[in-house]
């Protein structure tokens, strides 16, 4: 059985759909894009399972044709059977065919709907196109749209198939870092299934969590957001997972150059379905042979070194009932990091050292829930969900020196661990009470507990024992939230989305409240045009603290105390939206405006404080401003598909305790961004892919002055740089191609790509440094030429 | 990983409106006569400039409490020193900074160890001994409550014997040509025998940073207002003479034969000189300071605490304490 994995229905016309008439023409379009062309000259809501019209691709030629006639002629000998049900539509397949998809992900699973509840989902308010939607900056990707990214490495990723999207800023150079509209990495709400997820990358950001084989879809929102989130003050990204497949048992294998994964599903009796997408780095096994070199030329020390990741992904779904569904799914990613050198004599006299330390970072997530059917019009979620973060970094060091006389042995271990981990109970619900109204409302409860990087550190000499633990303590908060939206269709010109979230944040005593009205419209001026509106206010809670531009371990999540305030975020956008007739072409028009309150950040010279000290000694408070227009063209259909993204951006900050107190740009204030995309069919096998990116530099504090640094210290450097405006230089602009193709074969696909085809290595940084001839030199920093890769799945 | 292996560096000259400022450098000592470097900061690549950013036309003035002062002011603890300098070509700058009251240590504990003995037997033609031995020692610290204390230790080794330098030729004989040596070499720090030294490396920089700077520097947040006893462990020191032979016959040379130890200072320093050391670790050897030069976080700039942001002034006292070890050589040699 397919579970429900949301069920939107789309609002309704006062007329039956039956009644509609459709001029539609179309040569080997995708189905589901021949179906938004259908809703939006009828309105209708086309209700399906995704693997219902996987793959599927249809030619249709029809003028001012009533609907039905239009759905016979699409579904003629594909096996796709519809009803229409009022301004509902329900698509199921009469038999399972065998669909040709193109670079499928995993396993491809057919929903067998005759025993099933008429359900799932479909084309969900967001995946209509953007003239129907209110929102602004949504976007429903799904899991072919990422894999036909290329990216780094060749490891298919969300967060980079987002970052070629108007608005979002990658960090640093081949990494998953995301920025946008401005905002910091930490103001981006990651979520699996509507559950939080603290830390989303591997290996320092080089890959995300996000195993693309376990994911259906993702929902991303950037500018508007529904009333149904908050938490963070810059987008809202929420990953889908995959259910079991109803018909069969299915898997597949894949193995690229740094990891490989298995996916399998499959139904358990009538009710029930399991699916598993599990997924591990092998890079250990790359460095094994380097270390055990390093290790037989040497007499004296023995290395180790090892990493590796893993996701492991599980959903089991049941049906209780014709309108009751229940799931139970798990995330667990895991970093792990060991490295250290031990001397190889352990003779009885002389020295011997063992250093060694270990890193293990990742996170938990459970989630448990139903979904309930009350009536053809009210729908419901109702889930439990704990999700944690934890880091884990110990240093232990043995030193030991054995004389004649006496031996002296100083042993020291330091244990640092991070963690936050939140117990969630949230409702949804989804209320379509008449044909102009759609309206959503909710509330969730979390409580919360930080860990802030709590150490430990024991040291044992002849002469002294210290037993200390830093001044750290663990945090308790309890959250609550409510939300409630109401979709509102005017006519048929006009779409409202009205609602707000509300919120309590509790902790040590103090209580935060957060009130964010939500508001968006959509006035369709035109059939192919549409100019909307929308503001959006956001509360933060809950920060991360970054020393590096990278995604580390170290990083700790952190809730408001002391006297920092909530973060908040007021955003206006206007858009102006166009389609072409026949739903190939698409165009958006974005400007913005985001107001930024009470951020938090290092200080300036925040180093200088001690790790004894509270974590809130080293932070600041301060306010930023984002201001923007983003600018889309795409084409959604034919054997060329694609888009090019044009962002123009401007991104403050001003904090009393960073930069004198005066404004300085963000580090990545982008002033102009293009993004192009193109996915060229050149058969049902063959599919080439390219992705160009370019964008200003980012910012960068160039420190140009030095002075003679003082005698008394202990700098090696005979200068020492002087302070400067932060991030008061630009580095040259940025740009890269990347390729990549995929190759299907009876049993599997090939996918090969190429990261920086043309081997344009970009400026990350300027460094001081001596050249050749021992002259002090400013030195750009280029990194990442052209990265070749490639991976085979088999599917079995 | 993959960034490290496959990046690339490429010369660069920035254009920027680049304006040279005052700097000030100041390491005020109570019981010394407080001196003052001023100069000007330069663009980093302007070689020229590097060696040469004096300034000629400085004028310094410091004040000690308030109060102007000569130029030979001596410091005292307690002091609060003002230094001001001004220059019509870039500017004036200024510092304030306390000297802070000496801290005077007891030595709780001093353990030589002999590792190997070495003298020269009678049928060889000069007197000769080498003595290796470690040497443990415990410092006993007793905090201040009512102050924030910063310290750092140094040591500096002594001999009475004369260096080999002046008994190079025997001035009766100048033909008859020897070379004679003495020498008290005070080994290595084991700076992992006493933790404290690492108070101020975080987690982060102890799993993913360098080596330590080995610098002998920590506060007293761990025991404030406490008596905390400091571990100094000094392995493979050693003790060589080589003389003629003859030498013991004369109670000029016996009296001083084994006479050399060290000399301890426990400074007790300012707010500034701290984190200047602070600074300086996490420069030299800290991760956030290589990968700030990597883009990958914030380039550290020098810490400072003059009024335009170059320069340190700092200030301290230091009590001192002598470790002698003529008893245990000798006892070491008789025993042999």
């Amino acid at each position: 059985m397919r579970v429900i994995v949301s069920l939107i229905l789309m609002l309704c016309m006062a007329v039956g759909a039956g009644a509609q008439t459709v001029t539609i023409k179309v040569q080997d379009s995708p189905a589901p894009e021949v179906l938004r062309c259908i809703v939006e000259q009828t309105g209708s809501n086309f209700i399906y399972s995704s693997e219902v019209l996987e793959g599927m691709r249809v030619t249709v030629n029809t003028t001012d044709a009533p609907l039905k006639q239009v759905l016979r002629q699409m579904f003629k000998g594909t096996g796709v059977t519809f009803k229409i049900r009022g301004n509902n539509i329900i698509l199921t397949r009469r038999s399972v065919r065998k669909s040709t998809p193109i670079r499928p992900v995993a396993a491809h699973f057919h929903a067998d709907t005759t025993n099933m509840l008429p359900e799932v989902v479909v084309t969900s308010r967001l995946g209509l196109p953007q003239l129907e939607s209110a929102e602004i900056g949504a976007l429903k990707i799904t899991a072919d749209h990422v894999v036909n990214t290329p990216v780094l490495l060749g490891e298919s990723d969300v967060i980079k198939a987002l970052q070629m999207e108007p608005g979002v800023s990658s960090g640093a150079e081949g990494m998953a870092g995301m920025h946008v509209h401005g905002g910091n990495a930490d103001e981006n709400m990651f979520m699996l299934d509507n559950i939080p997820l603290y830390h989303v990358n591997h290996l320092g950001g080089l890959f995300s969590a996000f195993n693309v084989d376990a994911l259906s879809y993702v929902d991303f929102f950037k500018s508007s957001a529904p009333a149904k989130y908050d938490g963070r003050l810059s987008s809202f990204l929420d990953a889908r997972t995959k259910d079991g497949p109803t018909d069969r048992f299915h898997s597949s294998f894949r193995l690229g150059l740094t990891s490989g994964a298995l996916s399998i599903g499959g139904p358990v009796g009538d009710r029930t379905t399991y699916a598993l997408a599990i997924r591990r780095s092998w890079l250990e096994v790359l460095t094994v042979p380097f270390v055990a070199v390093a290790n037989s030329a040497s007499h004296d020390e023995k290395t180790t070194f090892g990493y590796a990741f893993t996701d492991l992904n599980g959903k089991i779904s049941h049906r209780f009932t014709e309108r009751t569904n229940g799931f139970v799914s798990v995330y667990f990613g895991n970093d792990n990091l060991r490295s250290g050198s031990a001397d190889k004599d352990k003779s009885l006299t002389g020295t011997y050292e063992n250093d060694q330390a270990r890193l293990n970072w990742g996170n938990l997530l459970v989630r448990a829930g139903v979904n309930h059917r009350f009536r053809p019009t009210l729908t419901a979620e109702f889930a439990v969900a704990y999700t944690r973060f934890f880091s884990s970094m110990k240093h232990d060091y043995l030193a030991r020196t054995t004389t004649s006389a006496a031996t002296y042995e100083s042993h020291a271990t330091t244990d640092t661990r991070n963690t936050v981990g939140d117990w969630i109970a949230r409702a949804d619900f989804d209320w379509s009470p008449d044909g102009s109204n759609r309206v959503r409302f909710g509330a969730s409860a979390t409580l919360h507990s930080f860990l802030p990087a709590r150490t430990s550190r024991h040291y044992t000499t002849e002469t002294s024992i210290i037993l200390t633990r830093d001044s750290t303590r663990r945090y308790a908060a309890s959250e609550f939230n409510i939300y409630i939206e109401d979709e509102w269709r005017i006519g048929t010109r006009l779409r409202i989305n009205a609602g707000f979230h509300g919120s309590l944040f509790t902790i040590g005593g103090n209580t935060h409240a957060g009130f964010g009205p939500r508001f968006s419209s959509n006035y369709r001026l035109h059939p192919q045009w549409a100019l909307k509106a929308a503001y959006t206010r956001t509360t933060q809670y809950v920060h991360q603290l970054c020393e590096t531009y990278l995604s580390l371990p170290t990083d700790q999540w952190v809730p408001i105390t002391g006297k920092f305030k909530p973060q908040t975020a007021d955003m206006v956008s206007v858009a102006a939206c166009w389609h072409s007739p026949d739903g190939v072409y698409s165009a958006s028009v974005e400007p913005y405006f985001k107001s930024m309150h009470n951020l938090v950040d290092y200080r300036d010279e925040y180093y200088l404080r001690s790790p004894l000290e509270s974590w809130n000694a080293r932070l600041c408070s301060g306010s930023g401003t984002a201001k923007g227009i983003d600018f889309k063209i795409e084409r959604t259909s034919g054997k060329l598909t694609g888009q090019v993204a044009y962002s123009l951006a401007w991104t403050n900050r001003k904090f009393a305790e960073k930069n004198g107190g005066r404004p300085f740009p963000a580090r990545f204030d982008h002033r102009h961004t293009i993004n192009i995309l193109l996915n060229w069919k050149l058969s049902e096998n063959v599919q080439i892919n390219a992705a160009w990116t370019g964008h200003s530099g980012n910012r960068f504090t160039l420190l140009t002055q030095v002075w003679d640094t003082p005698t008394f210290g202990v700098v090696f450097a005979e200068d020492s740089p002087l302070k400067a405006t932060i991030n008061n230089y630009r580095l040259p602009f940025y740009h890269r191609l990347d390729l990549g193709c995929t190759v299907n074969n009876r049993h599997g696909f090939w996918t090969f790509s190429l990261y920086n085809a043309y081997c344009h290595l970009n400026t990350v940084a300027i460094r001081r440094a001596y050249d050749y001839a021992g002259r002090p030199v400013f030195q750009k920093v280029r990194l990442l030429p052209i990265i070749p890769s490639f991976s085979y799945t088999w599917q079995f | 990983m993959a960034a490290a292996l496959t990046g690339c560096y490429q010369e660069f000259n920035p254009t920027t409106d680049i304006k040279p400022v005052l700097c000030i450098n100041s390491l005020v000592t109570a019981g010394q006569p407080v001196k003052v470097e001023v100069t000007h900061t330069w663009v980093y690549n302007d070689a020229p400039a590097k060696n040469n950013h004096s300034v000629d036309d400085a004028e310094v003035a410091v004040y000690a409490n308030g109060v102007l002062q000569a130029e030979d002011y001596v410091a005292a603890e307690g002091d609060e020193i003002r230094i001001l300098a001004s220059s019509a070509s870039y500017g004036k700058a200024e510092a304030t900074v306390i000297v802070p009251h000496a801290i005077p240590f007891a030595m709780a504990e001093i353990t030589p160890t002999v590792n190997y003995l070495h003298k020269s037997d009678s049928t060889d033609n000069y007197f000769s001994i080498y003595i290796s031995f470690d040497l443990n020692m415990a410092l006993k610290i007793s905090d201040r409550p009512t102050t924030d204390d910063y310290f750092r230790i140094r040591y500096y080794s002594y001999i009475s014997l004369p260096d080999s330098d002046e008994i190079m030729t025997d001035p009766d004989n100048p033909d008859d040509y020897e070379f004679y040596w003495t020498e008290y070499n005070d080994g290595i720090e084991d700076y992992e025998a006493e933790p404290i030294f690492r108070e101020h490396v975080g987690v982060f920089e102890t799993v993913m940073g360098n080596d330590s700077g080995d610098n002998m520097f920590f506060s007293d947040r761990q025991f404030a207002g406490k008596d905390y006893t400091v571990t100094l462990r000094f392995t493979d020191c050693s003790y060589y003479v080589r003389w003629p032979k003859d030498a013991m016959e004369h109670s000029e040379f016996r009296d001083v034969l084994f006479d050399c130890g060290l000399t301890i200072n426990l400074a007790t320093m300012s707010r500034s000189y701290y984190d200047e050391l602070i600074y300086a670790e996490a420069v030299d050897y800290g991760v956030i300071g290589d990968l700030g030069n990597l883009g990958f976080a914030e380039p550290v700039w020098g810490y400072s605490n003059v009024s335009t942001g170059a320069g340190v002034v700092a200030a301290c006292s230091y009590a001192t304490y002598t470790v002698n070890l003529r008893d245990f050589l000798e006892q070491a040699f008789n025993k042999q």
